[in-house]
């Protein structure tokens, strides 16, 4: 098994950086770099951001979940999936309109640019890193079990592909790499579901019986509560994940790399329709595991629960010892560690720009610095980015890092969100409102996942996991009350001109 | 878009953006995508906590059986991929019909040659919308 996995991952990586190396050569400009040369089509541009959505999190994460705990995990993959709607009608269009590279573009536009912009650019970075950690860890974690290596390799080689991706080929090859890579988990994901859904003659409610049926699982796994027991839990996780996606940079700055506003629309339903149709056979993913292969057979290989889907693979296209079940096995690990180093390439990008344009280019240089300077900050940036990634991985590869997941979502959620919308829509925010809107909203999210049952377990000294439904609103009461007290009159005057760059599209670059 | 420097003049009534702020196409187009987007996203999120709520304090209703162990809980979170497709769908029909033919007039009434150009070229229904911008009063939605 490890070295066929090896193989197939060794050729398909082959293939990823071909691709890296094509897209190197076109990469010139920072809009290049940043923006993929701002030409995606909205179709490939949805691809890529499913792609993004539909990383190890959704294809592994979400199947141990069902596959362990019953079909609470379905929270995921519905509101991943619908809060693609809010990006829609909320954001996808007006950001476009509005920004050049990043959303900081667009609130530094009315704000103090000198201060807003080295404070949200923080944002950006500590919420990208956050998001960033735990997928190393966790794939380190993974090639020790699936391909035999030490942890130490599998971070190694996981930064080491992502720096090379991000600092040749910038949002380019992540474009192409995500797309290339959404298109083989789809094709992967429905062979699964139809090979798994023919042990139960095509019908979910056979798959359904055989799951009340068994001993060891019962009615309760297809049932709610199993793991969400705590209603305002699920509450706060649903809003968060809906309201969230909508405020995380990487997603943000993938609205930049289509033209215009139409196909900057097209791109989020192009996403809706990637991502529901992934999402929509997840639960036949963690049902299947649970009868086909068993629970305790997926928790003796990782008591995490996320070698469920490898495990159902290796079933369904024959079973252990197979050439075909083996087979089929390595390719869905192999696909899944793609998707884990095109979701970091995503991040170290959304990271090491938010330091290269929002704070070098546009704080540091105070915009003045040509093309190819540019580029070469961006790509420094990149290395430097991957280089202390690697290294704090590698410091807490021993250490239950999931929670950072959560902290990286709440953050955006109580922090970005509110300086967004606001931004958008109030003509009263000022710059103090927002930055202490932004700095607030930091301690809050950090107070309350960091004091919370994740980090805390039984001693914790806030209830919930997942803070958003307290801390989002927190975040836009903050900045509303801070904004209310202070006066900006360059930001009211200066509310017009943004509201018509957003609502219209006039001066959109 | 330089943000370093603030030139308050340029902000003043008679600048292109205080006239297109002020002008009826971009109250229009401003006004139509809120009318519809504030109501939609209101009923998406009632959709959403009504789900939660089924499948936590009123779990008993959640729980009832509608094929076999297929329960309502979960043909609930089945519907809503296609009604939230559908809503999305919804709302580029709008904003193709209500909003973009305001915000292209805008853009064609304030903005440069080289915009309006950029304008023709990336619209796919650039006949659709000429015919739009050239009448002198957009129906209103």
């Amino acid at each position: 098994m490890e070295y066929l996995s090896g193989i197939v991952f060794v050729v398909l990586i082959a293939g990823t950086l071909v691709v890296t190396a094509m897209a190197a050569k076109r990469v010139k400009t920072d809009k290049d770099f940043y923006a993929a040369g701002g030409s995606v089509p909205g179709w490939q541009n949805g691809l890529a951001i499913a792609g993004e959505f539909m990383a190890s999190a959704a294809f592994l994460g979400i199947s141990g979940l069902i596959a362990f705990h019953g079909l609470d995990g379905e929270i995921f993959s519905i509101c991943w999936f619908a809060s693609f709607f809010v990006v829609l009608v909320l954001v996808a269009e007006v950001i476009r309109n509005s920004g050049k590279y990043t959303f900081v573009d667009i609130v530094s536009y009315r704000l103090d640019a000198a201060k807003i912009r080295p404070a949200v650019a923080v944002t950006v970075f500590v919420i990208s890193l956050a998001y960033l950690i735990p997928q190393m860890v966790a794939a380190g974690a993974l090639s020790r079990i699936l391909f035999g290596i030490s942890d130490t390799a599998g971070i190694l080689i996981v930064g080491g592909l992502m720096i090379v991706y991000v600092s040749l080929g910038g949002m380019m090859a992540a474009t192409w790499i995500q797309s290339i890579k959404a298109v083989f988990l789809l094709g992967a994901g429905y062979l699964l579901a139809a090979l798994t859904m023919s042990h139960f003659d095509f019908s979910v409610p056979q798959l359904f019986a055989a799951v009340a049926e068994s001993p060891d699982l019962g009615p309760q796994w297809i049932q709610q509560g199993g793991w969400l027991s705590n209603p305002i839990e699920r509450y706060s996780l649903g809003l968060s994940l809906l309201f969230g996606t909508a405020a995380m940079p990487h997603v943000l700055m993938r609205l930049f790399t289509v033209k215009s506003k139409r196909q900057a629309q097209k791109s989020a339903l192009w996403t809706m329709a990637f991502m529901g149709m992934f999402h929509m056979v997840t639960f036949i993913f963690g049902l299947g595991a649970a009868v086909l292969v068993g629970k305790s057979a997926i928790a003796a290989m990782d008591p995490g629960g996320n070698l469920a889907t490898p495990m159902l693979a290796r079933f369904v296209a024959g079973g252990q010892g197979t050439f075909t079940g083996e087979l089929f096995m390595a390719f869905i690990v192999s696909v899944a560690f793609i998707t884990v180093i095109a979701t970091v390439s995503g991040l170290c990008i959304a990271a090491s720009t938010a330091f290269s344009y929002d704070f070098w280019f546009k704080v540091v240089k105070k915009g003045e610095q040509d093309h190819k300077s540019q580029v070469r900050t961006a790509r420094i940036a990149a290395i430097t980015i991957g280089i202390v990634s690697i290294l704090v991985s590698l410091l807490l590869k021993n250490v239950n890092v999931a929670y950072l997941s959560g902290l990286a979502f709440s953050i955006a959620a109580t922090v970005n969100l509110p300086t967004i919308i606001l931004s958008l829509y109030w003509r009263g925010l000022t710059t103090q409102g927002a930055l202490a809107g932004i700095i607030g909203g930091m301690i809050v999210s950090l107070f309350a996942v960091v004091g919370g049952p994740s980090f805390m377990g039984k001693e914790a000294i806030f209830p919930l996991s997942n803070p958003g439904i307290v801390t989002i609103p927190m975040g836009f009461f903050i900045t509303y009350v801070v904004s209310k007290i202070t006066a900006d009159k360059v930001s009211d005057m200066k509310y017009e001109e943004l509201s018509v760059r957003a609502h219209s599209g006039l001066g959109a670059e | 878009m330089k943000d370093t420097a603030v030139n308050l003049e340029k902000f003043g009534m008679d600048s292109k953006w205080h006239k297109a702020f002020t002008s009826e196409c971009f109250y229009k187009a401003k006004y139509n995508r809120l009318r519809f987007t504030v109501p939609l996203l209101g009923f998406f999120t009632l959709m959403f906590l009504g789900l939660f709520t089924v499948q936590s304090y009123l779990k008993a209703v959640g729980q009832i059986p509608v094929v076999g162990y297929v329960d309502v809980g979960f043909l609930m979170v089945m519907s809503l991929f296609p009604i939230t497709g559908i809503l999305g769908i919804a709302f580029a029909k709008y904003t193709e019909k209500y909003v973009y033919p305001y915000e292209d007039k805008v853009i064609r009434s304030f903005g440069s040659f080289a915009e309006i150009a950029e304008l023709n070229k990336s619209n796919e229904e650039a006949e659709t919308i000429n015919e739009h911008s050239n009448m002198s009063g957009v129906s209103m939605a």
